[in-house]
């Protein structure tokens, strides 16, 4: 055992400056081959750790370091029982040893218990006798770390000191004085103790020597106390005196301080009386214009002077001086001057407002166009005014708004008297050219309300006759609309800018409600919250822009409303002139928020509405008004014939209109209407056919869709086009088989017992079907007959069709057609069922082809 | 198309013979509704009018597309019949097409008993000059034959499609002006007109 721990001092833990204290041969538990030591050590610097290794002899019998851990991590040392082998250790789990001898493991225990005790946190040790665990402070009262296994072992005394290098000198010089020493050490030893006991003596008298010289010492210190006090009186004098002395500059400096204020004070003071006083102040000569000026002489300096007087009227105080009777006085002061301002303003403006209420506007005079009067000069004589009136808002608010009703009011009077006239105009216009043109019917008469309205021309009446005044209509209506543009805007620009309608707020309020904008806004979006408001302010802007527009023209809308309804007169097709033209100005103009632009749109919305009303009365009246005639041929049904008139000219009307969206939606709606209509009206006409006059009106409807190439009704051109076919191929199939009635009678008859499940061979022998039957009816029908037949079915059919259509020749071709084909399926058939009973028509395809000719050449 | 000036209206009827397939629906839409449908749909027959003003004076015309396969030729009589101008359309791409004019030819004769019926040679198709097969000569040989006008047409690029009509017009305005004069010098003297066969009278 000695050996291996030599070894493993030296081979394993030796170059790493560690000592190993002990150690023990164990094998893992219950695995007894695995064997491995468990080492303490400690490094050997100081502090020592102290570490536990498990170190492992591999294969090649050397030492390996297999496991290590501080013994600080050790939590529990269980040897489970006493006087068994095992060991357990909880470390960072639990690891189970057995050692290989009792004695070593009770060793091993001990000295970890030992080596535990000086750590800050030992391990507990469970199930080990008491007697294992010694607690080194009974052993040895130093370092444990210090220790060595072998002072373990055997402890040995060790207080011996060895004597330092000085002492030895001295000993040695000491001894040199007595050669004798070595060889008589007592000689040496009474030698030295009798120096010993002299210089004991000597120590004692020099003692008693020195006693006076105390006194004398204590004696002096006494003094210097007593000297000592003195001085600290002395020196408690003079800080009481200094004490006073700051007192009193203390307050030589707070007197300083308050004279300085007092003196602050009476300048801000001054400073600001002297503000209050020059912001308060008007000039004399101001004053005096503000009460004696003239208007219009005193424009200027009566601006001026308002100017100034709104400045004092405004200026900021600071709160709480406008208590001050000073200030309330002068406050008083510039209220009359206020006053007399407003006055002077208000009367001069008045009397201007309504003489300028008379004016005629100026209409140039060369042109005989439709004008409607500007009033620029209105507008040039007041410009000047603007500012006045913007310090008059200011100032008295009260007398603007007075004002501004007055303006209202006369300019409202000026206007309707224009509007009235302009639009009287603009139907004296219209009617003159109709009256012109229809002067037998309305000679002598004159006024609006004795001319009849345009007819309607309705796409179900009989004539199709519409009033055609349209494009005079469009140019007087485009005329009237542009005239009021300029007018109105002029009105507006002016009204904005002389009744101030651009500060919707006056500004002190403006001011504020931004600030408080602002405040409650914060920083969070300055840019948003502006832009918002600004909105918001552009809106309310425009309202009010509106709103006095409406007062200025409160006959606009009536009156353009009552022009616009008055031209159903004029042309059966109004509305869509209107619906156009009006369509046009409203999407031309730039301000859509105006004042004009909505009282188009409102008329729009109104013409929109009438135009609507008028489709849905073409719509209506398809099927409604419509009636069949009563001649031998029905023809083209009205609405069909009409509906060409009437897309060429609404197509006319509206061509490049952004309204076109609206025709082409009714569009579909009329023609969808026709196609039920033309199959109802089909089955009404006492002599033509139904199929023809489905076959016809389609007919007529597809080429007449396919000419106008309106695009939304492409479909509806397809449809009629296949309803156009369909007819066709009904009116033939139902109209051919006349001339040979009784072999076609014959034939339905074989093709259904065929059809039943006879066999072909085998249908002479049924009785209806024999040979002798279909003798007989061959023989019905010679090629005279047959010949006649065609002649009376290409009468017939000559007789169904109308000339405008032009369909006989195609639909004799498709009889001629059918007729062979029907032929041919005929002998087919008696070639099939009656195989051998040499029966065949009595006319041949050949006949029948000389048959045509002849009635080709017949007609 | 009011009834009224309708009444009044000149109105020519002009039939489109031809083989199958060598446009003649094609030029018929394109004339009236400048339409040309690239899809081939063979035609039975259609009736169109159309007004349209002819050197200032304002016609009707009446054309009568007919189809070109036609199991028997008879058929045709009736519409021939009908006819006041003919537009006999050939493919220029087509010899077989060409062929078969002079047989359409010979049934209007005989169904119109008339040498000098307004009659037009019509080669279509000529944008589609690289797949030419009948040469501008035979073409105009066999005009020249007949004494007719030979136009080449494109009813794609609409190439003389007007002018083909307007031109068959013409002729047939003439001839009505022609015949009315010697009606009026003749009384119902038809017979001038047919030169040659006079077996109805």
């Amino acid at each position: 055992m000695a050996a291996i721990r030599h070894t493993l001092q030296r081979e394993i833990f030796m170059p790493n400056d560690e000592k190993l204290l002990s150690v023990c041969y164990v094998s893992k538990a219950y695995k007894k081959k695995k064997t491995s030591f468990l080492c303490l050590t400690t490094t050997t610097d100081t502090p020592g750790v102290l570490l536990l290794y498990q170190v492992k002899k591999n294969d090649k019998n050397v030492f390996k370091k297999k496991q290590s851990w501080p013994l600080t991590d050790i939590q529990t040392v269980d040897s489970v029982t006493p006087d068994s082998l095992d060991l357990e250790l909880h470390i960072d789990k639990v690891y189970k040893w057995s050692a290989t001898t009792a004695q070593e493991r009770r060793t091993f225990i001990s000295n970890l218990y030992t080596y535990s005790c000086s750590l800050p946190q030992r391990p507990t040790f469970k199930n080990i006798p008491k007697d294992w665990l010694m607690d080194p402070v009974t052993l040895k009262e130093s370092d444990s770390i210090s220790f060595t296994p072998d002072l373990l072992a055997s402890p040995i005394p060790s207080d011996y000191q060895p004597i330092t290098d000085k002492e030895a000198a001295d000993l040695a010089t000491l001894m040199s004085g007595c050669d004798y020493a070595v060889s008589n050490a007592e000689l040496f030893m009474e030698t030295l103790s009798k120096d010993l006991s002299v210089l004991d003596g000597e120590n004692v008298q020099s003692v008693l020597a020195s006693e006076t010289q105390v006194t004398q010492l204590m004696n002096g210190i006494e003094e210097a106390i007593t000297e000592a006090s003195l001085v600290e009186a002395r020196l408690a004098v003079y800080d009481e005196a200094l004490g006073r002395i700051r007192e009193a500059m203390a307050r030589v400096g707070q007197k300083n301080q308050a004279i300085h204020t007092a003196n602050h004070n009476a300048r801000l003071l001054l400073e600001q009386l002297d503000a209050v006083i020059t912001q308060l102040d008007i000039p004399a000569k101001h004053q005096r214009v503000l009460s004696e000026a003239e208007l219009p002489g005193g424009r200027e300096e009566l601006s001026l002077a308002g100017t100034a007087l709104l400045k004092a009227m405004q200026a900021p105080l600071p709160p709480g001086l406008d208590r001050l009777g000073a200030v309330s006085e002068q406050r008083r002061r510039l209220d009359k001057l206020k006053a007399k301002f407003s006055l002077i303003v208000a009367r001069h403006l008045n009397n201007l407002f309504i003489h300028l209420g008379n004016d005629i506007g100026e209409t140039p005079a060369s042109t005989t166009d439709l004008t409607l009067p500007a009033h620029q000069t209105v507008h040039r004589e007041l410009e000047p005014y603007t500012e006045l009136m913007r310090l008059l808002r200011a100032l008295d608010n009260k007398a603007f708004m007075q004002l501004t009703k007055v303006y209202t009011g006369t300019m409202s009077k000026l206007y309707q008297r224009d509007l009235k006239l302009f639009f009287e105009e603009a139907k004296t216009r219209l009617i003159g050219k109709r009256l012109h043109n229809n002067p037998s019917k309305s000679s002598g008469q004159k006024g609006e309300d004795l001319v009849p309205a345009a007819p309607i021309c309705l796409l179900g009446g009989e004539i199709w006759a519409p009033q055609g005044e349209g494009a005079f209509l469009d140019s007087v209506l485009d005329r009237a609309l542009s005239q009021m543009q300029p007018v109105c805007l002029a009105e507006q620009a002016f009204c904005i800018s002389f009744l101030q309608l651009d500060s919707v707020l006056s500004p002190s309020k403006g001011s504020e409600a931004d600030e408080v904008d602002n405040m409650s806004n914060g920083a969070t979006s300055p840019g948003s919250a502006t832009s918002t408001a600004s909105k918001k302010l552009e809106r309310q802007l425009n309202e009010e822009v509106r709103a006095t527009m409406a007062a200025i023209f409160p006959s606009l809308e009536p009156e353009l409303n009552n022009f616009i309804s008055y031209l159903d007169k004029i042309d059966s097709f109004w509305c869509m002139f209107v619906l156009v033209r009006l369509s046009q100005h409203v999407m031309s103009a730039q301000d859509t928020g105006s004042f004009l632009s909505m009282t188009f749109a409102s008329a729009l919305v109104q013409v929109k509405r009438s135009f609507d009303k008028f489709m849905q009365a073409q719509l209506q009246s398809i099927l409604r008004d419509t009636k069949v005639n009563r001649r031998n041929k029905c023809g083209i049904l009205p609405y069909v014939e009409n509906f060409e008139n009437f897309a060429r000219t609404a197509e006319k009307i509206f061509k490049n209109s952004d309204r076109k969206i609206d025709l082409e939606k009714w569009y579909t709606k009329l023609v969808s209407a026709m196609f039920e209509a033309i199959v109802i009206h089909s089955a009404e006409h006492h002599k033509t056919p139904q199929e023809v006059i489905k076959m016809e009106n389609f007919h007529h409807l597809y080429d007449l869709l396919s000419q106008l190439k309106i695009s939304v009704l492409d479909h509806e051109r397809k449809e009629a086009k296949q309803k156009y076919h369909d007819a066709l191929r009904a009116y033939v199939i139902q109209y051919f088989g006349r001339p040979l009635e009784k072999l076609n009678l014959f034939f339905e008859g074989v093709q259904a017992k065929v059809g039943a499940g006879v066999k072909e061979s085998e249908i002479s022998y049924q009785m209806a079907f024999s040979k002798q039957e279909l003798r007989r009816v061959v023989k019905e029908y010679p090629a005279r007959e047959v010949k006649k037949g065609l002649e009376n079915l290409y009468r017939k059919v000559e007789k169904h069709l109308c000339e405008e259509e032009n369909l006989l020749q195609v639909v004799w071709r498709e009889m001629q057609g059918e007729f062979i084909a029907q032929y041919i399926y005929i002998e087919e058939l008696i070639q099939r069922c009656y195989p051998d009973s040499m029966v065949t028509l009595e006319f041949t395809i050949q006949d029948i082809l000389e048959f045509f000719s002849e009635i080709a050449r017949s007609h | 198309m009011s009834k009224k000036p309708g009444a009044t209206q000149a109105l020519h009827k002009v039939i489109m013979v031809g083989s199958g397939g060598v446009g003649k629906s094609a030029l018929t839409l394109q004339f009236m509704y400048d339409e040309f449908v690239e899809d081939y749909e063979p035609t039975k027959a259609d009736s169109y009018r159309k007004k349209v003003v002819l050197d200032g004076e304002e016609v009707q015309i009446d054309i009568l597309d007919t189809a070109g396969q036609e199991d028997y030729a008879a058929i045709r009589d009736n519409y021939f019949r009908s006819g006041e101008g003919f537009l006999c359309v050939f493919s220029i791409t087509e010899d077989d097409s060409f062929q078969a004019t002079q047989e359409f030819r010979e049934q209007i004769l005989r169904v119109k008993n008339d040498e000098n019926i307004p009659f037009l040679l019509v080669g279509n198709k000529s944008d589609l000059q690289e797949k030419r097969k009948v040469s501008l000569a035979d073409a105009q040989a066999r005009s020249q034959q007949w004494g007719v006008p030979y136009v080449e047409t494109s009813a794609k690029t609409r190439e003389n499609v007007d002018k083909v009509f307007f031109d068959l017009m013409r002729e047939i305005r003439s001839r009505k002006i022609e015949d009315k004069s010697a009606s009026n010098g003749r009384g119902k003297d038809r017979a001038k007109r047919k030169k040659k066969k006079c077996i109805i009278l």
